[in-house]
């Protein structure tokens, strides 16, 4: 009987790019483990194949039957966790293990906005800010046209 | 949404395109079985014995109808002890359109010369002066390639064998396939080889014989008769300048009927009456005499318009040189992928995201993707192609075959349209991006500056918009899909000013709270600039330009 | 609706695995090992050969075989001089198995069935016609086949009519997997 886990400090599971992931993780087995692979890594999951990529990673040699460690990664400025009608994008903590392949997995929001950045189709229709000064004027212009 | 690649084609398409194929292939084996016909006789007259015979007649017979000239000959051999006499020159050779070629026999065989003639063994009677040159084997490559298609296109049509229970009708062969690179390199050679064997008597000769025509001697000749020919073909007439003259050379007098080194008749029939006024009229016009072999003369020898028909069969040769080296070069195929699948965890590839930083490097000039000349090469290329061998088919079609050509035809008047519209879209203007920054950060601000080249005036509203879609592709097994989702549109500029259109520039914020440009093999976010140039009654200017989104600064 | 929510996002697709309409897994691996562990799987677009192809993989490999999966598409088309590395690799007590035979050139597949015979264990492959090995078994789908697919993929969700499922099938005849992307697309567009 194997039972893995990954904790995070003050159960904070929402991240601002460039935060620090910091946490522990647990394992307890009936017999002496080989390795254990904590990484820290982003999957995609939608209409199209899966990609992922592994940004951190940290091995424990020889771990023994059971133990704890702690974990401290620095996340990058992206990819932001996001979903949209194709795509999804996850960011997580997985723990696995040799020999076996017993894995846990805790997932996290990485975004500058405190949440999972939604992609809900079509928006944003309005014209650029900050055009030419002539357009600017002729607004003005125009203003004051419609008011004389 | 999106766009799926692989749709299944439709039983009543499969038999239409069927019957399609089916005539390439049953026109194809005809033509091949007609040459091969000739090509095995040829070989058979190989076999014929040669002996001795002695010329007893021979003279130019003026018969009537399309091939006036006729070399009519007579001769006496020996064989296996028994005389025999004979009358045949060539096999199928009954007579000739030019008077100069009956003639130069007569003069290759004259009365009382010695000569070798082929004897049947197995019909002594039977007797040729000149026997048939095996080299139309060559020929037969030509209809091969008809045959090639017609059995490809079907065999590729129905290739599913239906399944054994009865259900919906499986799909068919993919379309994505297409021929190894060996089959390719096959096909373009025959072109190249069928455009250099065109490529002799339509170029090198008449231009040969042209240059080498500026040597002879221009003599005074009397006109004895000239008029327009008339040739009937299957669908209608064609015309042919038909000039008889006599001239005096060193001497001796001759007789030709030679215009000019081309040759041949066509369809338009005043430019030739002209031409025919022009020497019924003429006291004494001039021809030239080669003064190497004195039966040979011409009236026109000078470069004129009709040797640029040298030019027809080059396009062949290109793309059939062009297209062998290429096939065989081939690309650099990627590495096969040879993995074995964990299905649990997903995979961890190596990407480096991570690496954007906002608001990377200076500013950047965006161009767009195919330049508008690349695409006009692509299409003249493909409808001259197109064309090209469709216009063989055509000059000798009757009424019946140019129904059968029609689509083909069709497609050749699309191409053409095809060109028409990227030649137009190349008088285009066409549109330079300069971008604040090659990178822009979510929330961050850029300046957009365009120019465009060429007649900006015909560009009656200018539209720029911003820009985000989701791009997602499926690679299982031997299939690949791929869909977009646009997930976000800005209209960030619209002008009418003919000013503005032709250069401007427009500031503007990225939003914040969506997604920044994320690239991975299979799953992507693309952020582009979409230029709209409308044009009244012509193809608008559209072009796109992705841009690199980073994430906030 | 998410994508990561959404019932026929393509992980969730890739955990169903093949499913037997009569015969069963073991029963096939019977009569692959009368095979001689030589054979094709067979059928259209989208009736699961490769799915088959892949739970072969994992059920030979748990059972100790040592197995070599390969597989074949338009992006990488194994090119003969590849073929003949990979082969070179290969050592005998191995089952190669590839996916998408028919899509690999004449060459390289002469190559693979003449080198297999004796330097490796067996070979298995997929292909959409008959013809290229004798054939281990012929995949078909049934729009019941498709409507068990569904509903466990949808047993959290609203279930989808029956009447759409038949109609699906047939518009798409029986490529299951163009099915399921447009379950995708109609899911995708709820909230």
């Amino acid at each position: 009987m194997r039972k893995l886990s990954i904790e995070l400090n003050d159960g904070k599971n929402v991240f601002a790019p460039g935060e620090r992931v910091e946490g522990r993780i647990e394992w307890s087995a009936d017999e002496d483990l080989k390795a254990l692979e904590l990484s820290l890594l982003w999957y995609t999951s939608g209409k199209g194949t899966r990609d992922a990529g592994v940004v951190h990673s940290k091995r424990i040699d020889r771990p023994g039957a059971f133990g704890s460690d702690t974990f401290s990664f620095t996340l990058p400025s992206g990819p932001y966790s996001f979903s949209g009608k194709l795509i999804s994008l996850i960011w997580a903590l997985e723990l696995t293990c040799t020999p076996g392949k017993d894995t846990v997995r805790k997932e996290i929001v990485v975004s500058p906005t405190g949440r999972e950045i939604l992609l809900t189709g079509l928006a944003g229709q309005g014209r650029g800010q900050e055009n030419q000064p002539g357009e600017f004027l002729k607004r003005i212009l125009g203003v004051q046209h419609a008011s004389a | 949404m999106g766009t799926n690649v692989s749709e299944p084609v439709s039983i009543r398409g499969r038999l239409g395109l069927s019957l399609f194929f089916l005539v390439f292939f049953a026109m194809g084996s005809l033509f091949e079985l007609l040459i091969v016909r000739e090509f095995a006789r040829a070989v058979g007259q190989r076999l014929w014995k040669p002996a001795p015979c002695t010329i007893t007649a021979s003279e130019v017979q003026e018969r009537g109808g399309e091939s006036p000239y006729a070399f009519a000959v007579s001769y006496r051999y020996d064989y296996s002890g028994r005389q025999y006499g004979g009358s045949t020159y060539k096999h199928g050779y009954s007579s000739s359109s030019k008077y100069s070629s009956a003639q130069g026999l007569v003069w290759q065989y004259p009365v009382g010369r010695s000569a070798v003639c082929y004897v049947n063994p197995e019909n002594p009677a039977q007797a040729v002066l000149k026997r048939d040159s095996p080299l139309i084997g060559l020929a037969a490559l030509f209809p091969l390639i008809f045959v090639a298609i017609g059995a490809g296109g079907i065999y590729f049509m129905w290739r599913k064998s239906p399944p054994e229970e009865a259900r919906p009708i499986a799909s068919v062969a993919r379309s994505k396939k297409g021929l190894g690179k060996r089959a390719t390199a096959a096909v373009c050679a025959l072109f190249a080889i069928v455009g250099g064997a065109m490529l002799y008597p339509l170029g090198i000769k008449p231009i040969a014989r042209t240059i080498d025509a500026q040597n002879w001697a221009s003599t005074p000749c009397n006109v004895l008769r000239a008029e327009v020919g008339s040739h009937s073909g299957d669908d209608g007439t064609t015309y042919s300048v038909d000039i008889l003259y006599e001239y005096t050379f060193n001497g001796r007098t001759y007789k030709c009927d030679r215009y000019d080194f081309i040759g041949g008749s066509s369809s338009g029939y005043d430019g030739k009456a002209r031409v025919v006024e022009q020497y019924q009229s003429a006291a004494q016009p001039i021809c030239y005499v080669n003064p190497k072999n004195p039966t040979e003369a011409v009236l026109k020898r000078g470069f004129h318009a009709k040797l640029l028909l040298a030019l027809f069969p080059l396009p062949f040769l290109l793309i059939g040189i062009v297209g062998m080296i290429s096939a065989l070069r081939g690309k650099k195929d990627g590495a096969s992928l040879a993995r074995t699948f964990d299905v649990s965890a997903p995979a961890p590839t190596r990407q480096d995201l991570s690496s954007l930083r906002p608001g990377d490097g200076g500013p950047a000039v965006l161009r767009p993707k195919f330049s508008a000349r690349a695409k006009l090469i692509g299409a003249i290329i493909a409808a001259l192609f197109w064309n090209g061998i469709i216009s063989i088919f055509i000059a000798d079609a009757s009424l019946f075959s140019l129904i059968f050509l029609l689509p083909f035809i069709a497609v050749g008047v699309g191409l053409i349209g095809l060109v028409i519209r990227q030649l137009l879209a190349l008088f285009n203007p066409r549109p330079t991006l300069h971008l604040s920054s090659h990178t822009i950060p979510l929330g961050g601000a850029a300046e957009l500056r365009w120019s465009f080249s060429g007649r900006t005036s015909r560009i009656r509203e200018l539209t720029v918009t911003l820009r985000g879609v989701e791009r997602a592709t499926y690679r299982k097994g031997t299939d690949t899909c791929t869909d977009e989702s646009p997930f976000y549109e800005m209209e960030l500029y619209r002008t009418i000013n003919s000013t503005e259109i032709a250069s401007g520039q427009v500031g503007f914020i990225l939003p914040h709270d969506t997604m920044h440009s994320f690239n991975a093999q299979n799953n992507k976010i693309v952020w582009r600039l979409d230029m709209l140039g409308e044009i009244e009654k012509w193809p608008d200017v559209k072009e796109s330009f992705e841009i690199e989104v980073a994430p906030a600064a | 609706m998410r994508a990561r929510d959404n019932p026929f996002a393509a992980d969730r697709v890739e955990r169903i695995r093949y499913r037997f309409a009569g015969a069963s897994l073991d029963e096939l691996l019977t009569r692959l090992e009368e095979m001689n562990y030589r054979g094709a799987i067979v059928g259209p677009e989208g009736s699961g050969k490769t799915t088959l192809l892949e739970d072969l993989h994992e059920i030979l490999e748990r059972r100790g075989r040592r197995t070599r999966f390969l597989f074949v598409n338009d992006a990488s088309p194994l090119p003969e001089a590849e073929c003949r590395r990979l082969l070179s690799e290969l050592t005998p007590q191995e089952l190669v198995l590839l996916d998408g035979a028919d899509a690999i050139r004449r060459s390289s597949w002469s190559l693979f069935r003449r080198h297999t015979v004796r330097h490796a264990a067996g070979l298995i492959v997929t292909s959409h016609r008959p013809g290229l090995l004798p054939t281990l078994i012929e995949c078909s789908t049934t729009p019941t086949l498709l409507k068990e697919i569904v509903t466990d993929l949808t047993s959290r969700t609203r279930n989808v009519s029956p009447i759409l499922l038949d109609d699906l099938h047939r518009r798409h005849r029986g490529n299951l997997r163009t099915c399921l992307r447009e379950l995708y697309d109609l899911y995708a567009q709820e909230t």
